[in-house]
């Protein structure tokens, strides 16, 4: 037999040696055959057992099903002279500890028969005898390339057990550490550049069993200091990097020469905010859009009434120096009716650029030729006043469908010049398709009657239109969003489209005395701002951003004050960020 | 803010010992700094690390990039995949958030699977415990020989192999690991989420893709 044909021979009744063993090794007399001196079944045995060096090597492993503890042993490593070792192990084990009251062999069996079935059956196996050459061979190998591993794995098990035990406090405020514990020192909680860090180190995790000064060998990294009477690292660090500081404390005294102080790890990040680039878009790129725009429109025909909309493109596409991809839409049309309108192009659709721009110059002209349709605007109007003298909440079903005709319509036309759009390239670039050009789109019209105001709207995907009072918030959107971020719907979806409830669902209307700010915006200002959906019912969590709009209205340049406000910043967010808004309406 | 998680899922079993683990544990140092020097990893990416061996454990439970410390890594033991595939599930259904009224949901978790050998326990219930869970997108990688690529193509369609697996290869494989983080971290901040291989970057030389 050739040495190939003997390792293969072996290598197969290996295998079906360890798979007859497996079917045993969960009953008791098994571990107690492979551990003949093991006096019962404790999880402590079989955690010393676990921590022994001698047996990572040789890759005897013991896994725990609840109380029964079963053991594998790997294929090649599974020879008798293994269990000369385990067998010293357990007498080195039951020598320091009593022997735990048996459970599983009882105290009457005699462990030396009991262990005869399973060394016969091991020593009857040809493969045990012809497979040392290899083995031993590997076995040498690991030890040998490991030298500095078999002295470590103590120190590096320990800190381990310490993290399960106690709770992680990575409060950066006064804590007695809980660092890791490596070979290399003890490792601190990490560190960021401009935020301000401290920690003090309790004696013992220095190798001390008292508070002694130490100092530090070498500066601390620049902004932080060492309080060595403390034992206090503190400060705003200001330069990231990885950092080892070496303590030294007072001459030890010869008689109790006390434990090396670890030398101290600690990472410091750098501040996000450094990293981000504002990189130029290129203007020569198909469907260019500028990184910001904006607008502002006096109301010729209702006195006081604002509008103004401001977009900016987002950090992650100035790092990037790509477009934004955001577009608005703001009107005064004939008749007192003002229009408003955002659209967030989807980032994975690469023209969604100019699908935005497209929704929102479509749906204005849609709007615009029906309200510049006589009959249809004489009879909207005089369904209107009827509405608000009924004293009815919601309009009846017929001036619903009105807005339907209108909003709906102008969307569906959006939906349709993408899609005539995506068709140009047909011969060009066929793989363009009208997804690519993927938005959301939102729209609300605002029309001033005898003593109210008037508000509908319409939303497909995750923009927000939200009408504020002194003390309320009316929603006009329910934000399409998914179980997972980033999954909402989008103008170019088929299954938008669909069912016609569905798309009438999507009409939301408010009749108010009096309102304060009429607010249209895309989810990079509504997610930075509000936690959930949820969070956006309630009025109190809209303080903040009104208050900012507020100041941003009270400046010289209010369009200006807007788009510098959509530069705020917040961890996570730098999504574009749109805002069309309609102010000053108390009457 | 919604995170973007990521697990790895690290073989540790006896014959990653010495040198190649010495790589992973390098690996790992490597694409945790070069992950912080990318502001997007910075502000979405959390990290967690599985190890697998005879049993399978949770190393570093989901944690942001910043905060994310280095574990220590043993070679020991047999390899059992599919504890570490059931361990993954449990993980991902604890920590992973999914959207509901009044919180912001996660991205969907990325996931790194590395292992050297064949499995050596009951590694299609492991996965049948996983399926029941959301993932963005897994990439397991194993050595060009000695591996059932077929086996991975049942756990995910989207596998590599190394064709040696020595430290050279782990080290290339980490650095591809970070990258493709770097660019999982992009592209969800803008609203995307990588789907499949050909939206990472390019893998080295080392690295083969199993079509």
């Amino acid at each position: 037999m050739t040495m190939e044909e003997k390792k293969r021979i072996s290598e197969y009744l290996y295998l079906h040696m360890i798979q007859d063993f497996s079917k045993r090794i969960l009953e008791q007399d098994v571990i107690c055959d492979a551990f003949p001196d093991h006096k019962g079944q404790d999880r402590a045995f079989f955690e010393f057992i676990l921590q022994k060096k001698e047996l990572v090597d040789i890759n005897v492993k013991l896994t725990f099903d609840q109380n029964k503890a079963t053991f594998l042993i790997a294929f090649n490593q599974f020879l008798p002279k293994y269990k000369e070792l385990l067998q010293a192990l357990t007498k080195e084990f039951y020598q320091e500890k009593p022997p735990s009251p048996a459970t599983g062999c009882t105290s009457e069996a005699d462990p030396e028969s009991k262990s005869e079935p399973i060394s016969q059956q091991l020593e009857a196996l040809p493969v045990t005898d012809s497979l040392p050459e290899p083995e031993s061979v590997t076995f040498a190998e690991v030890r040998e390339a490991q030298p500095e591993d078999a002295t470590q794995p103590e120190p590096e098990r320990e800190p381990e057990r310490e993290k399960e035990s106690e709770p992680e406090t990575v409060n950066l405020s006064k804590v007695t550490l809980n660092s890791l514990r490596t070979p290399q020192g003890l490792r601190l909680p990490n560190a960021r550049v401009g935020s301000a860090y401290q920690i003090q180190l309790a004696p013992e995790s220095l190798n001390r069993t008292r508070p002694a000064p130490l100092h530090l060998m070498a500066p601390p990294p620049p902004g932080l200091q060492w309080l060595s009477a403390e034992q206090e690292l503190k400060g705003i660090p200001e330069l990231a990097g990885e950092y080892q500081l070496t303590l030294q404390g007072p001459s030890a005294h010869a008689e109790s020469p006390e434990p090396a102080i670890p030398a101290l790890l600690l990472t410091i990040n750098p501040d996000p905010r450094s990293l981000w680039q504002n990189l130029p878009s290129d203007t020569e790129q198909r469907y260019w859009k500028t990184d910001t725009d904006l607008k502002r429109l006096e109301s010729t025909s209702v006195p006081g009434l604002k509008l103004l909309a401001a977009s900016r493109r987002g950090r992650s596409h100035a790092h990037a120096g790509t477009c934004r991809d955001d577009d608005f839409l703001l009107q005064e049309l004939p008749g007192n009716w003002f229009l408003l309108g955002v659209a967030d192009g989807a980032g994975s659709a690469r023209y969604s650029r100019q699908g935005s721009r497209l929704a929102c110059q479509v749906a204005a002209q849609v709007i615009e030729a029906k309200l510049s349709d006589p009959a249809f605007v004489q009879s909207l109007e005089s369904q209107l006043a009827d509405f608000a003298n009924s004293g009815q909440a919601l309009p009846p079903h017929g001036l619903q469908a009105r807005f339907y005709d209108c909003l709906a319509q102008a969307a569906l036309s959006a939906r349709k010049a993408i899609e005539a759009e995506a068709q140009k390239w047909q011969d060009v670039e066929p793989e363009i398709q009208a997804k690519d050009f993927a938005t959301t789109l939102q729209l609300c019209l605002v029309y001033p009657l005898a003593e109210q105001w008037f508000f509908a709207a319409f939303s497909i995907g995750d923009g927000m239109i939200a009408v504020a009072q002194s003390d309320a918030i009316h929603l006009l959107a329910e934000p399409d969003s998914g179980e997972y971020s980033g999954q909402t719907r989008f103008l170019t979806m088929g299954s938008v489209w669909q069912d016609a409830s569905a798309i009438f669902g999507r009409l939301k209307f408010a009749l108010l005395t009096h309102f304060s700010h009429c607010l249209l915006m895309t989810d990079g200002i509504c997610d930075p701002y509000f936690a959930s959906e949820n969070a956006m019912q309630k009025f109190e969590n809209w303080q903040g951003l009104l208050s900012e709009m507020d100041q941003c209205l009270h400046s010289p340049q209010p369009d200006e004050a807007l788009l510098e406000w959509l530069n705020f910043w917040s961890e996570g967010e730098h999504d574009d960020r749109t805002l069309a808004l309609l102010t000053g309406g108390t009457r | 803010m919604r995170r973007l998680p990521v697990y790895l899922v690290l073989d540790s079993s006896g014959s990653m010992s010495g040198e190649p683990l010495e790589a992973v544990k390098n690996g790992i140092q490597i694409l945790v700094s070069s992950l912080r020097q990318d502001p997007y990893a910075l502000e979405t990416a959390f990290l967690s690390v599985i190890s697998f061996e005879s049993q399978a454990q949770q190393l570093v439970p989901l944690t942001e990039l910043s905060q994310f410390q280095a574990p220590p890594l043993v070679a020991n033991g047999v390899t059992s995949l599919g504890a570490a595939l059931s361990l993954l599930a449990d993980c991902i259904q604890r920590e992973v958030k999914t959207a509901t009224q009044d919180r912001k949901g996660d991205w969907k978790p990325l996931v790194f699977l590395m292992t050297d050998g064949m499995p050596t326990d009951d590694w299609e219930h492991g996965l049948a415990r996983l399926k029941t869970q959301k993932i963005g997108m897994m990439v397991a990688c194993g050595p060009n020989h000695g591996m059932d690529t077929d086996l991975l193509k049942q756990i995910t369609p989207h596998v590599v192999t190394l064709d040696v697996t020595d430290s050279a290869a782990f080290k290339a494989f980490f650095k591809w690991v970070s990258a493709s983080i770097s660019t999982g971290s992009q592209k969800v901040d803008t609203g995307k989420e990588v789907m499949g291989l050909s939206e990472l970057p390019p893998p080295p030389p080392e690295i083969t893709i199993v079509v």
